[in-house]
């Protein structure tokens, strides 16, 4: 059987996933915390029995694998708000997700809710060191200022300490929308350990030169991909035409 | 094709952001004005495979899943709380506070509106309000006859009468603050208005605990930074103009795929 148009199938069914994640990338290009994703395929080989020659006998397509997410850090964007923190260095922040679990963040937005807790600008609490909630009193809220380690104080002294929370592996962090991730296995970084910067957040990694690039590349390959099903379908034609002839 | 869909997500995330910067720039002069900011959140992601499923080889496992995300959506737009520079008037009734807390004025409709914009006028019953008449509260009224008038930085609010040298005591004026100050409501007219978010209001006299001080014959000026607002203007039109070259893209593939044959 001529499989030559299904392998090109795969190809271009490869290609639009990868515009679709080009685009999200390019749609979160100004949110804060945002890690930019990169599509992930490989070759699914299938082996005929036979062929004239031993190289005939594989045929590859292509096979989605997965999404992985750059873990580059994003640059500094001060905000003005002395609250705001940028993780330097791998990890995330631990917040408590509607129905009680918990998220992770690299959105260092913070605010403090009306509850009078810390939390992020989508009203989730954040979850301090050994997962306590971070309690602003009233006549503290004007003058709050985080330390490099994550202490938080106020006037009447410290109140709490931002927690950083590492995974031992990227790749099982995955994105849930919202700004936030899910992983589990995570370990909270000691006070020693943490490097906060404070007074602004972390950008998006997102770069526009390489998401254009990619996307060029993406629509020429398709473009070619498409010529060369046109070109098969000829040459079906053509083949059809004159053994039509010979009989 | 989702790409389409996609990129009009980050088109109009791209638009809130230039309506809101447009609003900081055009507020560059309107007095205590706090800048906004607008911060934007991914979208849901589509699962096409789950992480950890089965891929095609043999006892391989897919670490990390298929996701593609849905786009972008404005996750909220904020105020920076900064304190705005002083500016010196030398009007008598112009109060600036610095440090946290708002002024209280009895709007029409009898609710409290807050405000920090400290430009006061005196009414025809002498008594101080706002540029749009809200008397402020706690009243204060001027009595017939005064020729000086003097507002301490905790807020004690004294006359000289004519004939008398004593100065009097004639009004406090008492700050509000809250817990959550990016909560409150913005009603336009340098007024903002209590909501769930913000939590109740706490009064007391200025410099006291969590509390700012006054400053008679100043303005607190907008924390807008024309400098910062225009780079974040270009940046935000250079992201809607690459936005707009995936819906080109996407709509050329597209093209290719009509045009098979």
């Amino acid at each position: 059987m001529d499989v030559s148009s299904y392998v090109l199938l795969s190809h271009e069914q490869a290609l639009r996933r990868r515009l679709d994640v080009a685009a999200n990338n390019m749609a979160n290009i100004s949110t804060v915390g945002f890690k930019r994703e990169q599509p992930v395929f490989h070759d699914y080989v299938e082996h005929a029995d036979q062929a004239v020659t031993e190289d005939a006998k594989t045929t590859a397509f292509v096979l989605d694998y997965g999404a992985t997410h750059d873990t580059t850090a994003g640059a500094f964007q001060p905000t003005g708000n002395p609250l705001d923190v940028m993780i330097d260095g791998p990890g995330y922040l631990a917040v408590e997700a509607p129905g009680g679990a918990t998220a992770y963040t690299r959105a260092g937005l913070i605010h403090v809710l009306p509850s009078g807790d810390l939390g992020t600008i989508s009203g989730q609490r954040l979850l301090g060191e050994g997962g306590k909630p971070i309690n602003i009193p009233l006549e503290d809220a004007g003058n709050l200022s985080v330390a490099a380690d994550g202490t938080v104080s106020g006037k009447t002294g410290q109140l709490g300490r931002i927690a950083i929370t590492v995974f031992p592996s990227e790749a099982g962090v995955t994105p849930r929308g919202d700004g936030l991730m899910a992983a589990s296995g995570g370990r909270e970084l000691s006070a020693t350990e943490t490097k906060l910067r404070s007074g602004g957040v972390e950008g998006s990694n997102v770069q526009p030169i390489s998401e254009t690039a990619d996307m060029v590349e993406i629509l020429r390959a398709y473009q070619s991909s498409q010529q060369m099903t046109q070109s098969m379908t000829d040459m079906r034609r053509k083949a059809i035409d004159q053994l039509g002839k010979v009989g | 094709m989702r790409s389409l869909s996609i990129a009009a997500t980050g088109m109009l995330a791209q638009q809130t952001n230039v309506d809101v910067i447009s609003n900081n720039i055009a507020n560059m002069n309107t007095a205590a004005f706090k800048r906004q900011r607008a911060e934007f959140q991914d979208l849901l992601y589509q699962e096409v495979s789950r992480p950890g499923s089965a891929s095609g080889g043999a006892d391989a496992k897919i670490p990390s899943g298929i996701q593609i995300g849905a786009g972008v959506k404005t996750g909220g737009v904020y105020r920076i709380l900064e304190q705005g520079a002083l500016t010196q008037t030398s009007n008598p009734q112009d109060v600036a506070i610095q440090g946290k807390g708002y002024f209280q004025v009895t709007l029409p409709s009898g609710e409290t509106g807050y405000t920090r914009d400290g430009s006061f006028q005196i009414s025809d019953q002498g008594e101080l309000v706002t540029q749009d008449g809200y008397a402020v509260q706690p009243g204060i009224t001027l009595p017939q006859g005064a020729v000086n008038f003097n507002i301490s930085k905790t807020g004690e609010v004294q006359v000289t009468l004519s004939g008398n040298p004593t100065p009097q005591t004639i009004g406090q004026i008492q700050l509000a603050s809250f817990i959550n100050e990016s909560g409150l409501e913005a009603k336009g007219g340098n007024l903002f208005l209590e909501t769930n978010a913000s939590g109740k209001p706490t009064a007391a006299n200025p410099g006291e605990p969590g509390f700012g001080t006054l400053s008679q014959g100043f303005i607190e000026a907008s924390n807008v930074n024309p400098v910062s607002e225009i780079t974040a203007l270009i940046s935000a039109q250079r992201a809607y103009e690459m936005n707009s070259r995936v819906v080109k893209t996407a709509d050329e593939m597209l093209s290719t795929t009509a045009q098979m044959r």
